[in-house]
C-alpha cells in the first residue's frame, strides 16, 4: 500500500515555533513602462507591504476590479497568494497577460500609499461610505487615451488605446498601449485619490493654483518614486555621469504615453527653463503644475549636488573633474545611494507638508509655507540646507506666498498660534483613546502570526465619520467634542459663529524627528461654506468656502492655526480685507475660464450653473479638454 | 464715394454682411460670409439671391470687388453652395492662411479638423441619416438635447464641399485667391485697385505656435471617436485581450462574493467609457473658429472690425501685438464675434480697447437650448459703449436709428469723409 507512513501515537508534542509572518511581498513591475529603452524593456522587483490578498488582487484598502466598460466584460483576476506566483516573487512582466497588469497596478498603488503612510506618520484611510468601500482600481476601464481618478465612483480608471498611426515613437503604429502599465500614470492617479482623501476640497478650483497643485503634486510623487528603483537609478546615473538635470528616464514622466499619442516626447518632465513670468500666464492645471514640479526639483538637484560633491572629490583625487565616459560602477552605486536617500527625504518632505495646509483654496505659496513649517518642526537645524534650496527653487519661478514680508525662512513659516484655548479640556479622555486607535492602525504589524488578528484594519479614520450612516462611537464622540470646541472658540479659530462648522478631518500623527524623538501631533480641519455666494451664475456651482487647519501638540496646545477665513467682522486687522479679496479672486477666476471655454455658448442653463463643478472632473482635465 | 452702408442680413445663427462703398453707379461691394445653421436652406438661398441682386450694376452684371470668407464653418460659408454664385463676378477672394492648398501646415490643420468633425458627426448621427442637413432644424431624434448640440457643432464643422469649391475655384471673372495674413507680415495693410482710399488691415489669424496649437482638434481622437460611437459600436475581437480572458458578471460575482463593485458602479463605468463630453465638440468648434480671418477696414474716419468668430487664443495674440492693438483701438464699428458668445469678445477688448460711441452689430439667433448666446452681460457691456443692432431683435436696431427691412436685414449708412 502506498501513502505516508502512519504517525506514531503518543503524548501531544510541544508546539513548534510558528513561521514568522512576512513583512514584505515582492512583486515585479516595469519601473517606467513597457517601452523598449536602450536595450530591452526595464523590469524590476519591488517590495510592498504584506497583506493577505484575495483574487483581484483585493486587500484592505485597495481592490483591483478588471471590468472593461468598452468590451462590457470582466477579465480573469490574478490570485497573488497562489503558490506558484508567490514562489516566483510575482508574475513576470508581460503586456499580453491581464493578470500581470492587475499585479502591477496593485504593486505601484501600494507603494505610493506606503509613501504617504510613512511621511504622514499615520495610516491613510481609503475606505469610503456606508459600505466601507475600498479604493477601486480598474486597469482596463475604457478604450481611450486617458486615465483618471473619479471621486464619485471612488476609483481610478485606466484606459487603453491604439498608438498613433503616423507618429507612434518607439511603439508600433496601432499597437495597444495600456496606461495601467505605466508606473507614472498609476502613481499619479493614485496620488490624486489620496490627496482627495486628505483634502476633499482641493478638487474645487477656487483659484488658479488649486487643480494645478493636485496635478503638480501627483507628478512629484510619481517622479520621486523613480529614484527608489535602484537598477534604473544606477543605470541612469552612469549614463548621465551623475548629472541628474540631464533628460534621463528619471526626470521624464509617462514616456510611452507621450510617444504613443504622437507627441514625440514624454508627457511631462521635471525640468524647465525657470521663468518668473510664466506663473502669471499659465492656467492649464498640468502646465501650471509643472512649474511647481520644477521648483521642487530645482531644490532637490541642488541638495543632491551638495551631497555628492565629496564623493566625486574622493573619486577624482580631489579635482572634482570626472573622467570621460560612463561613471565607473562602484562610484555610480554610491552616488545612486545618495540620490535615492535625498529623493526619499524630499518626497517625505513634500507629503508631510500636507498637514500644514489650509483645508480649502490652496495656493503654491501656501504649499511653500507648509513645506518650510512642516520640515522645520521635524528638522529644525536643516544641516543639508534642503529648505534653503527649496525656497530658492520657488523664488526662481516667482512663487511668493501672499502676505509674507520676505523669503527668509522665519517669515515663510506659518506664524505660531496665539490665544487659542487648549483643546484638552474639551476632549477629556477622548484624546488618549484616539491616540491608541491611531497608534494601533499605524504600528508595524507583528511578524508573529499569533498576534496577527490584533493589528488588523479595524478602524476607519475620522475622515469617514461624516458619511451618512456611519456611527463609530469614539469617532462620533470626537467629532461632537471638536464641534463644541470650534463653536465655543469660533472667533479665535477665524470661523464665523453664525454659520455651521464642518469637521473635515481629524488625525493623530506620529513622526520621528531628526533628533530621534517621537513627535506626536493632532491635526484637525474645520470648514464653512458661504451661504450668500452667487453660486450659480457667478461661481458656476462651486461655493466660496473658508476654513482653518489646527496643529495641536499632544498636551492639547494649539500650535498653528492655518486659515483661509470667510470674510466677516470676526476677522482682526487686515484679514477681513484679504478674505474679501479671496472671494473676488474666485469669481474673477471663473470669468477668466469662461472667456476661454469654447463650450460656454452651447451650455444649457443647468450646465452653465454647474460649469465649475464640471471643470473639476479629472476626466476631462486629463483628456486635454480644459478651457 | 464717401458714403458707406453696412448691411447685416438676418440669417439666424450665421453671418452675412454686405458693405457698399459709394452709391449709384459708383457703388462697390465687399461681402463677408454667407451662411447659417439655424435657418433652412431656403432662407439662406433667398438671402444669397438678395445679395446678388443688390450687387447688380447698371450693365446688369452682379459684381463684388472683394469677397471675404472668414472661416470654413457652415454658418459662415453654407450659402456659397448655391449655383447662382457662378455668374457673379468677383474681384478678389480672401481667406485665412489655413485655406492655402499649397501650405503643408495649413493642409495638415484642415485635414485634422475635418477628419475629427466627420468622425464625431458619424458617431452622433442617426444611422443612415444624411450629414448634409441643417444642423439645428433637422429632426431631433438623435437622443437628447446634449447630443443634438454636439451633432449641430459637428455638422457645422464638416467640410462644406460645394461651398468651399465655390470659394476656392468658383465665381466669374477668375478672381485671385489670397490666403492671409501673408507670412512674416502681421498687421499688413492691403488695398484693392477698385476700392481706392480703403485700407484693409489684416490682424489675424495668427501664425505663432500657440495659435496653431489652438487650431488643432483635441488630442485623443481615437478615444473620442470610439467613445462617441456608443452602444452600437462593434467590439473588435482583441480589443484589450483575447476572449479567453473574459468573464461575465455572473461569473465575476461567483468568484468575488465580497466585491464592493456594485451593478450601479458598473453602469457608471459604462457611462464614463462611452459618453462623449460636450467639451469634445466645443473643442473642434474652437479649433475652426480660431482660423478666423480678422480684418479691420479703414475707410476715411471709419474703422470697421470684422473678427469672424475668433476666440480667446486668436484675440489674445492680436491684442498682444502693439501695432494691431493700437489699430484696434480706433474701431468705430464692430461685427460682434461668434454671434455674441462669451468667448469671442474678450472683456479686455470691451473695457480697454474699444472706445465710446462704438456701433456694434450682433448677427445672432435665440436658440432655445443655447441660452448663453448671445451672452446677456456681454450684450449689456457692448451696448454701454454706444449703439447696437441685433438680427434676432430688429426693434433694438430700429430704435437706435438703423434702417430695418423686416425679416431681411438691418443696415447703417454713414459718411466716411473721403
Amino acid at each position: 500500500m502506498n501513502g505516508p507512513p502512519p504517525v506514531a501515537q503518543g503524548p501531544a508534542p510541544s508546539p513548534l515555533p510558528e513561521i514568522p509572518r512576512p513583512v514584505w511581498r515582492p512583486l515585479k513591475i516595469y519601473p517606467t513602462d513597457p517601452t523598449q529603452g536602450y536595450a530591452s524593456a526595464l523590469k524590476t522587483s519591488i517590495n510592498v507591504e504584506y497583506e493577505r490578498l484575495t483574487p483581484g488582487p483585493v486587500g484592505e484598502r485597495l481592490e483591483v476590479v478588471d471590468y472593461d466598460g468598452y468590451s462590457k466584460c470582466f477579465y480573469e483576476a490574478v490570485n497573488l497568494d497562489q503558490d506558484e506566483i508567490l514562489i516566483q516573487g510575482g508574475l513576470e512582466p508581460s503586456e499580453s497577460d491581464p493578470r500581470f497588469h492587475q499585479q502591477m497596478v496593485y504593486a505601484v498603488a501600494s507603494r505610493t500609499l506606503a509613501n504617504f503612510d510613512r511621511a504622514l506618520g499615520r495610516r491613510v484611510s481609503l475606505r469610503k461610505g456606508s459600505k466601507n468601500t475600498r479604493l477601486r482600481l480598474f486597469p482596463h476601464a475604457f478604450n481611450g487615451r486617458n486615465a483618471f481618478y473619479d471621486h464619485d465612483l471612488h476609483g481610478v480608471l485606466f484606459g487603453y488605446f491604439q498608438a498613433d498611426m503616423d507618429d507612434p515613437g518607439p511603439n508600433m503604429p496601432g499597437q495597444t498601449v495600456y496606461t495601467c502599465l505605466s508606473h507614472d500614470i498609476i502613481a499619479h492617479e493614485m496620488t490624486h485619490a489620496v490627496v482627495d482623501r486628505l483634502r476633499r476640497y482641493f478638487l474645487e478650483p477656487s483659484n488658479v493654483d488649486v487643480l494645478a497643485f493636485h496635478e503638480g503634486f501627483s507628478d512629484l510623487v510619481a517622479l520621486f518614486q523613480h529614484f527608489s528603483f535602484r537598477d534604473l537609478l544606477s543605470q541612469e546615473i552612469r549614463r548621465s555621469r551623475s548629472d541628474l538635470r540631464k533628460p534621463t528616464l528619471l526626470v521624464q514622466l509617462a514616456r510611452q504615453f507621450g510617444f504613443a499619442t504622437g507627441e514625440g516626447k514624454s508627457l511631462r518632465s521635471a525640468i524647465d527653463k525657470p521663468d518668473a513670468k510664466l506663473l502669471s500666464s499659465v492656467i492649464e492645471p498640468h502646465d501650471r503644475g509643472a512649474i511647481l514640479v520644477a521648483a521642487v526639483f530645482d531644490g532637490f538637484f541642488e541638495t543632491y549636488s551638495n551631497r555628492i560633491r565629496d564623493l566625486i572629490q574622493i573619486a577624482t583625487g580631489g579635482s572634482g573633474e570626472l573622467p570621460r565616459g560612463e561613471l565607473q560602477p562602484a562610484l555610480a552605486n554610491r552616488v545612486a545611494a545618495e540620490a535615492a536617500a535625498t529623493a526619499q527625504r524630499q518626497l517625505d518632505m513634500c507629503i508631510r507638508a500636507f498637514d500644514y495646509l489650509p483645508p480649502v483654496d490652496v495656493t503654491f505659496g501656501d504649499y511653500l509655507r507648509a513645506l518650510v513649517t512642516a520640515d522645520f518642526e521635524i528638522n529644525p537645524a536643516d544641516e543639508l540646507d534642503q529648505r534653503a534650496a527649496l525656497i530658492e527653487g520657488f523664488r526662481r519661478r516667482g512663487i511668493y506666498p501672499v502676505g509674507v514680508t520676505s523669503l527668509a525662512e522665519q517669515s515663510l513659516r506659518w506664524p505660531a498660534a496665539e490665544n487659542i484655548p487648549n483643546l484638552k479640556d474639551q476632549l477629556g479622555d477622548l484624546l488618549p483613546k484616539l491616540l491608541k486607535i491611531e497608534a494601533d492602525r499605524f504600528t508595524q504589524r507583528s511578524t508573529d502570526p499569533r498576534v496577527e488578528g490584533l493589528s488588523k484594519e479595524h478602524f476607519d479614520s475620522i475622515e469617514e465619520i461624516d458619511e451618512p450612516g456611519h456611527r463609530k462611537t469614539v469617532y462620533a464622540e470626537l467629532r461632537a467634542a471638536l464641534l463644541r470646541y470650534a463653536k465655543s472658540n469660533a472667533a479665535a479659530l477665524y470661523l464665523r459663529s453664525d454659520l455651521p462648522i464642518f469637521v473635515s478631518g481629524f488625525n493623530a500623527v506620529f513622526r520621528t524627528a531628526t533628533n530621534g524623538r517621537l513627535l506626536i501631533e493632532l491635526v484637525a480641519q474645520f470648514v464653512q461654506t458661504d451661504p450668500e455666494g452667487q453660486v450659480d451664475a457667478l461661481l458656476g456651482g462651486v461655493a466660496v468656502k473658508g476654513g482653518t487647519t489646527i496643529i495641536v501638540s499632544v498636551d492639547g496646545t494649539v500650535r498653528y492655526a492655518i486659515t483661509k477665513p470667510l470674510p466677516g467682522p470676526h476677522l482682526p486687522g487686515t484679514m477681513g480685507q484679504e478674505a474679501q479679496q479671496r472671494v473676488q479672486t474666485q469669481s474673477q477666476f471663473v470669468a477668466e475660464l469662461d472667456a476661454r471655454d469654447p463650450f460656454v455658448p452651447y451650455m444649457s442653463k443647468k450646465q452653465f450653473d454647474n460649469r465649475m463643478k464640471a471643470r473639476m472632473a479629472l476626466r476631462s482635465l486629463h483628456s486635454g479638454l480644459w478651457p | 464715394m464717401t458714403e458707406l452702408t453696412i448691411r447685416m442680413y438676418d440669417v439666424g445663427f450665421g453671418d452675412c454682411f454686405l458693405l457698399t462703398f459709394g452709391k449709384g453707379d459708383e457703388a462697390r461691394h465687399v461681402l463677408f460670409d454667407c451662411g447659417s445653421i439655424s435657418v433652412g436652406a431656403k432662407q439662406v438661398t433667398s438671402v444669397a439671391e438678395h445679395v446678388i441682386e443688390s450687387c447688380r450694376g447698371a450693365d446688369g452684371r452682379s459684381r463684388i470687388e472683394l469677397l471675404v470668407c472668414t472661416h470654413r464653418h457652415r454658418d459662415h460659408v453654407g450659402g456659397f453652395s448655391d449655383p447662382r454664385w457662378d455668374k457673379v463676378e468677383v474681384g478678389e477672394v480672401w481667406m485665412p492662411w489655413t485655406e492655402d492648398p499649397d501650405d503643408k501646415l495649413a493642409t495638415k490643420i484642415r485635414t485634422r479638423q475635418s477628419g475629427f468633425a466627420a468622425t464625431l458627426a458619424d458617431a452622433l448621427n442617426v444611422p443612415g441619416a444624411s450629414l448634409d442637413r441643417d444642423p439645428l432644424t433637422s429632426e431631433r431624434s438623435v437622443g437628447g438635447r446634449a447630443r443634438t448640440t454636439m451633432l449641430a457643432i459637428a455638422l457645422n464643422a464638416l467640410t462644406n464641399e460645394k461651398a468651399m469649391q465655390t470659394l476656392h475655384s468658383g465665381f466669374s471673372g477668375k478672381p485671385p485667391r489670397h490666403f492671409l495674413p501673408v507670412k512674416d507680415n502681421p498687421c499688413e495693410a492691403r488695398t484693392l485697385a477698385s476700392l481706392s482710399g480703403i485700407n484693409f488691415h489684416i490682424l489675424g489669424p495668427p501664425r505663432d505656435e500657440d495659435a496653431i496649437a489652438s487650431m488643432d482638434p483635441p488630442k485623443g481622437g481615437a478615444y473620442i471617436a470610439r467613445a462617441a460611437a456608443g452602444n452600437s459600436a462593434p467590439v473588435p475581437e482583441n480589443c484589450a485581450f483575447r476572449p479567453k480572458w473574459r468573464l461575465d458578471r455572473a461569473e465575476f460575482d461567483r468568484r468575488h462574493p465580497q466585491t464592493t463593485f456594485s451593478a450601479g458602479d458598473q453602469k457608471q463605468i459604462d457611462v464614463l467609457a462611452e459618453e462623449p463630453e460636450g467639451t469634445v465638440a466645443a473643442a473642434i468648434d474652437r479649433a475652426v473658429n480660431n482660423t478666423s480671418l480678422i480684418i479691420l477696414i479703414e475707410a476715411g474716419n471709419q474703422w470697421l472690425l470684422f473678427p469672424g468668430d475668433a476666440q480667446w487664443g486668436s484675440w489674445n495674440s492680436a491684442m498682444s501685438n502693439d501695432q494691431c492693438r493700437s489699430l484696434m483701438k480706433r474701431t468705430t464699428f464692430y461685427k460682434v464675434g461668434h454671434h455674441g458668445s462669451e468667448n469671442a469678445t474678450p472683456k479686455t477688448a470691451v473695457e480697454d480697447v474699444f472706445k465710446d460711441g462704438l456701433i456694434s452689430f450682433f448677427s445672432t439667433a435665440s436658440i432655445k437650448q443655447w441660452p448663453n448666446v448671445p451672452r446677456a452681460p456681454l450684450v449689456d457691456a457692448i451696448a454701454k459703449k454706444g449703439k447696437i443692432a441685433r438680427s434676432d431683435d430688429e426693434a433694438i436696431g430700429k430704435a437706435a436709428g438703423f434702417v430695418v427691412q423686416t425679416g431681411l436685414y438691418t443696415e447703417w449708412t454713414i459718411d466716411t469723409g473721403v
